[in-house]
C-alpha cells in the first residue's frame, strides 16, 4: 500500500514536470547531432524534447567528434546551443560619418581664411607663386589668390577649389582637393625690353592640405598637376612658347 | 515507476565515444560504446570500460532514486583559436574601406605609363585607374598616358587600414619626342599589362596608430625656429608614412614600340615580366 502510495505521487509529480526542449545550431551542413547518444538531427535540431536534467549534447562532423558537452535542462526551459565558433572582428577606426562630423567640426575650429605663401614648379621652370590668401567660402568652394611683385619679377595668379573630403591627422582637419586656375608671369627689364616675357599659366591639379602641429598651426599645402604655359615676347624665342609639363606645387598658410 | 516498482531506483546513461569500446557495470558486460537509460538500484555502483581485454576507464557510480546519472568517459578536448571569422573579417574590412575612402590621387611608376595616378573604386570589387605625366617643351614632347580596370581579389584588414589584393588590366601610350633628332631617337610605345598587385598602408607594420603626435625635444639650447623646421619636417614625414597607400606589383606588359626617325630602327614588340608600384592618398 505505502508503495503504492509512493508510485501515484510520483506519477502525479512526473506528469506535472514540464519537458524540456534543446535546439542545437552546428551551422556545418553534414555534422550530425546527438543527444544523449541518440542521433537527433542532421546539422541542426530543433525543439527535441528531453526530459529536465543533464544530457550529453554531442556533434559529429566527418566521421569525428567536434563537439560534446554537457547541458543541464530545467522544467519547461528552451535550451539553444550553437556549436559553431565565431569569433568577431573589430578595429578601432573610427567610422567613415564620425570622422566626416568630427573633421567638419575642427574644420569650423580652424577658420576658413587662410593667409600664407604659395610656391610652384614645373619641371623647367619656376611658376606662379608669393603671398597668397585662401578662402573656403562654402564647405566644398575655396578661392586662392597669390602674388609676387620685385624689380624685375610679377606673378599673379587665382585657383577655384574644390574641397573633396576632409579627415583628421595630428588634431588638425587632412583635406583632399582638387584645383584649377591661371595666372601671369611677367618678367621686365627695364633697361633691356627685348628681355621681357610675359607667360600666361593655367595649372589644374590635386593636393592635400594638413597641420602637423595642430589645429592653430601652419598649414601645409602639397600639391601635383599639370600645367600649360605659353609665352610671349619680342624674344620669345629663346623663352618658353607653349609647354605643358607636370606641375609641383605647395604651401604654407596660417588659417582664422 | 516502474522501476521504482521492481527495486530499481534509477538509470543510467555512459557514453565512451568509441564503437569498439566494452561497458561493464558491477562486473557485467552491457553493451558496446554507449550504455542508454541502462536501470540500475539507488547505490554505488562499479563502471568499467574495455577494450582489447584492457581497461580504459573504472569509475564509481552514485544512483540515486528516480534519477538519471549520466557519465561521459569520451576524451574529447576542444581546440579554438582567437582568429577572427571570415564573416566578421569582411564585414570590417568594408567598414574600414568606407572610413578610408574610395577615391585617391598620387603617383604610380611603371606601366603603362608613369606618372601621376588616379584611383577611384566605384564598386566593391571593381576600381578604375589613369595615369598620365607631360613634359613638353622647346626640346622634347614626353607625354605618357594609361588607364587601367582593376579588380580586388581580396580586401582585409591589417592594423588599422585595409589590405587588398587586386588584378590590375592595363592599356597606354608613351610618346617621346624630340624637336632636333640630334637629342634623341623619336618613339612611341603602346603598352598592354596584366599585373597582380598589393595595397596597404606602411605605418601599419609599424603599428603608429595613435592620433597624437610624437613630439622630439633636440637639446634645451635648440632655437624655437629649429624646432619648428624639424617639428614640421618629421611631422610630414609622418604625415605621408601614415597616411599613404603603398602598392607593390608585378605582372607581364607586352610593349610595341615604333621609332619615327630617319633611318630608325624597325618596329618592335616584346613581352616583358615587369614590377611597378605607387603611392596613394584616400578620401
Amino acid at each position: 500500500m505505502q508503495k503504492f502510495l509512493v508510485f501515484l505521487i510520483l506519477l502525479a509529480a512526473v506528469s506535472l514536470a514540464e519537458k524540456g526542449r534543446i535546439n542545437v545550431i552546428t551551422d556545418l551542413p553534414g555534422a550530425e547531432v546527438y543527444i544523449d547518444g541518440v542521433r537527433a538531427g542532421g546539422d541542426s535540431v530543433q525543439d527535441y524534447e528531453v526530459d529536465p536534467g543533464e544530457h550529453y549534447v554531442a556533434v559529429n562532423y566527418r566521421g569525428k567528434r567536434i563537439y560534446a558537452k554537457m547541458h543541464r535542462v530545467g522544467d519547461g526551459e528552451i535550451r539553444t546551443i550553437p556549436t559553431a565558433h565565431f569569433v568577431d572582428f573589430k578595429t578601432n577606426v573610427a567610422s567613415r560619418g564620425a570622422v566626416d562630423v568630427e573633421a567638419a567640426r575642427i574644420r569650423e575650429t580652424r577658420g576658413n581664411f587662410g593667409l600664407g605663401a604659395q610656391a610652384s614648379a614645373t619641371l623647367d621652370t619656376a611658376s606662379l607663386g608669393g603671398i597668397s590668401a585662401k578662402w573656403w567660402f562654402t564647405e566644398r568652394l575655396g578661392l586662392q589668390a597669390f602674388g609676387w611683385l620685385d624689380s624685375q619679377r610679377t606673378y599673379s595668379g587665382g585657383r577655384l577649389l574644390f574641397w573633396l573630403a576632409d579627415k583628421v591627422f595630428f588634431n588638425a582637419p587632412f583635406s583632399g582637393y582638387l584645383y584649377g586656375g591661371g595666372g601671369t608671369d611677367s618678367f621686365t627689364d627695364k633697361e633691356n625690353t627685348d628681355r621681357n616675357v610675359r607667360t600666361a599659366v593655367s595649372n589644374a591639379g590635386f593636393g592635400v592640405e594638413c597641420s602637423p602641429l595642430g589645429v592653430n598651426g601652419l598649414f601645409l599645402s602639397v600639391e601635383f598637376g599639370l600645367e600649360k604655359r605659353f609665352s610671349t615676347g619680342v624674344n620669345v624665342e629663346t623663352q618658353d612658347q607653349d609647354n605643358t609639363g607636370m606641375l609641383l606645387s605647395g604651401g604654407l598658410h596660417l588659417y582664422f | 515507476m516502474l522501476l521504482a516498482l521492481l527495486g530499481a531506483d534509477g538509470q543510467l546513461n555512459v557514453f565512451t565515444g568509441d564503437k569498439d569500446a566494452e561497458v561493464f557495470i558491477d562486473g557485467q558486460f552491457v553493451a558496446k560504446e554507449q550504455v542508454l537509460k541502462q536501470a540500475l538500484q539507488s547505490g554505488t555502483h562499479y563502471l568499467q570500460v574495455k577494450k582489447n581485454g584492457q581497461v580504459l576507464k573504472s569509475r564509481t557510480v552514485e544512483i540515486q532514486d528516480d534519477k538519471l546519472e549520466t557519465v561521459v568517459l569520451e576524451d574529447f578536448v576542444d581546440y579554438k583559436t582567437n582568429v577572427p571569422s571570415r564573416g566578421s573579417l569582411d564585414v570590417e574590412a568594408l567598414r574600414v574601406r568606407e572610413t578610408r575612402g574610395n577615391l585617391a590621387f598620387g603617383v604610380f611608376g611603371g606601366s603603362p605609363a608613369s606618372g601621376l595616378s588616379l584611383k577611384w573604386w566605384p564598386l566593391e570589387r571593381v576600381g578604375l585607374q589613369a595615369i598620365g605625366f607631360a613634359n613638353n617643351n622647346n626640346t622634347v614632347r614626353d607625354t605618357r598616358a594609361g588607364g587601367r580596370l582593376l579588380w580586388a581579389l581580396n580586401e582585409s584588414v591589417y592594423q588599422s587600414s585595409t589590405f587588398t589584393i587586386y588584378l590590375a588590366l592595363g592599356v597606354g601610350r608613351s610618346a617621346l619626342l624630340f624637336v632636333d633628332e640630334a637629342d634623341g631617337e623619336s618613339a612611341t610605345y603602346d603598352l598592354q599589362e596584366l599585373a597582380f598587385g598589393l595595397e596597404f598602408r606602411v605605418a601599419d607594420f609599424f603599428q603608429t596608430n595613435s592620433n597624437e603626435r610624437r613630439h622630439i625635444v633636440i637639446d634645451k639650447d635648440t632655437s624655437a625656429l629649429d624646432i619648428l623646421l624639424v617639428e614640421l619636417l618629421l611631422g610630414v614625414g609622418e604625415f605621408f608614412l601614415r597616411t599613404a597607400h603603398w602598392n607593390i606589383e608585378i605582372g607581364a606588359e607586352r610593349t610595341f614600340t615604333r621609332y619615327f626617325a630617319s633611318g630608325a630602327a624597325p618596329s618592335t614588340d616584346y613581352l616583358n615580366l615587369k614590377f611597378s608600384g605607387g603611392c596613394h592618398i584616400y578620401f
